[in-house]
């Protein structure tokens, strides 16, 4: 029953506490309660400071991509990081809106996060994601990422180590042959990426995009793998926008090997969409929250082929 | 723990870092705080800020060049 990890500061508590039952850390950030919500396009706090203007996070009249570290932290030195990705000085548009070069150069902002937040003695594990839609919490609508550097590993790339012994090897390395053999759910794929709906989904639209070679991180990567990777992420969720004409709210998680077991693990972006039809969100209600067992109403097999086609109408 | 040592080289695309201090209510950056000089990282380029308040703001840029004054020349629109 003792608090790890736990600090306190001026603005409220961040620590962790392990959760018997469920075997997990449970995070707590108290100051985040108080960030800032849905603000208006003009009080917008991602956005360039305009001379004279509103003081905004980045304190210049222009930039291309910006990291700061997140003034609602859930995790701060020395017990991890939490940062924020601005990928652009627009306030409007998306990840799929970006320009090829700019999504490229994303890509390197990335790694280059992954290696210096990575080689921290204070990190374990390095989670680069994007939440998009107010349907998955954003509390922001400029086009933005984050990067939390976890303490400790947390249970899913846990989990993905796990499934490495299950398999005798690396598990993504397995389960992309195994997707390429059967073919049916590939959505998309390029000279380096492969994107498809997995076997096992638990989201009606659920995507993977994973490299075809084994590379453990973005760090192994190279630079045209680096291109083909945005590429690929770029043609998914312009194709997710097209599904229903819509904007299409979406989780996106960047797997990767965990910073102190670096020999593990295969670079793949996981995204986990909440639509299950144009207008009907997916809840994670008794079974998925009592049980931990997702109940999905899709089939991959019939949600490929709609996501394929919406991919070929967004092209 | 990885490091630098893991990247392939060489990087073609220029990156910016840059790390910026500010306070809670005016985020600023303070004349004369960049963190270092600008730095590349592959085809990116790169300059770090200190905020006011101790937060680290870093700049990334693509395809173009640094000024003398460090400030990115020619930057694109999104």
């Amino acid at each position: 029953m003792s608090d790890r990890s736990g600090a306190h500061s001026p603005d409220g508590w961040v620590g962790q506490r392990y959760a018997e039952l469920r075997g997990e850390q449970v995070v707590y950030a108290i100051d985040r309660q108080e960030r800032t919500f849905l603000p208006a396009a003009k009080h917008c706090p991602l956005c360039p400071t305009n001379p004279g203007g509103e003081p905004t996070e980045i304190p210049f009249a222009e930039f291309e991509i910006a990291v700061f570290d997140n003034r609602f932290p859930a995790f701060a030195s020395p017990h991890g990081a939490a940062e924020v990705v601005v990928y652009t000085d627009a306030h409007t548009g998306s990840f799929g809106t970006l320009t090829r070069e700019r999504a490229q150069a994303l890509m390197w902002v990335w790694r280059h996060r992954y290696a210096e937040l990575g080689a921290r003695e204070d990190v374990a594990y390095v989670l680069i994601f994007e939440n998009r839609g107010v349907e998955v919490g954003v509390t922001l609508h400029h086009p933005h990422g984050q990067i939390y550097a976890y303490p400790f590993l947390p249970p899913v790339p846990a989990l993905e180590l796990a499934a490495d012994e299950r398999l005798g090897g690396c598990a993504p390395c397995e389960l992309l042959r195994r997707e390429l053999d059967d073919g049916c759910r590939v959505v998309y794929e390029n000279e380096d990426v492969v994107v498809y709906v997995p076997y096992a989904a638990r989201w009606a639209y659920e995507a993977h995009v994973v490299m075809r070679a084994h590379r453990p991180s973005l760090l192994e990567c190279e630079p045209g793998e680096l291109d083909a990777l945005a590429e690929g992420l770029q043609m998914l969720v312009r194709g997710y926008d097209a599904l229903f004409d819509r904007p299409f709210p979406y989780v996106m998680a960047v797997h990767q090997a965990p910073s102190d077991r670096h020999a593990r693990g295969h670079l793949h972006v996981e995204l986990y969409p909440p639509l299950r039809t144009a207008h009907k969100l997916k809840y994670l209600a008794g079974s998925e929250q009592g049980a931990g067992t997702f109940i999905s109403d899709t089939l991959p097999e019939e949600s490929a082929p709609a996501l394929r086609a919406a991919i070929a109408r967004a092209a | 723990m990885v490091t630098l040592t893991h990247l392939p080289s060489p990087f073609t695309i220029p990156l910016t870092l840059v790390s910026v201090k500010r306070n809670r209510s005016a985020p600023q950056i303070r004349a004369g705080e960049e963190d270092g000089p600008p730095e590349t990282f592959g085809p990116v380029t790169l300059i770090r800020y200190v905020k006011d308040d101790g937060r680290a703001l870093i700049l990334y840029s693509h395809g173009r060049r640094l000024g003398e004054d460090g400030r990115i020349e020619d930057r694109p629109r999104a």
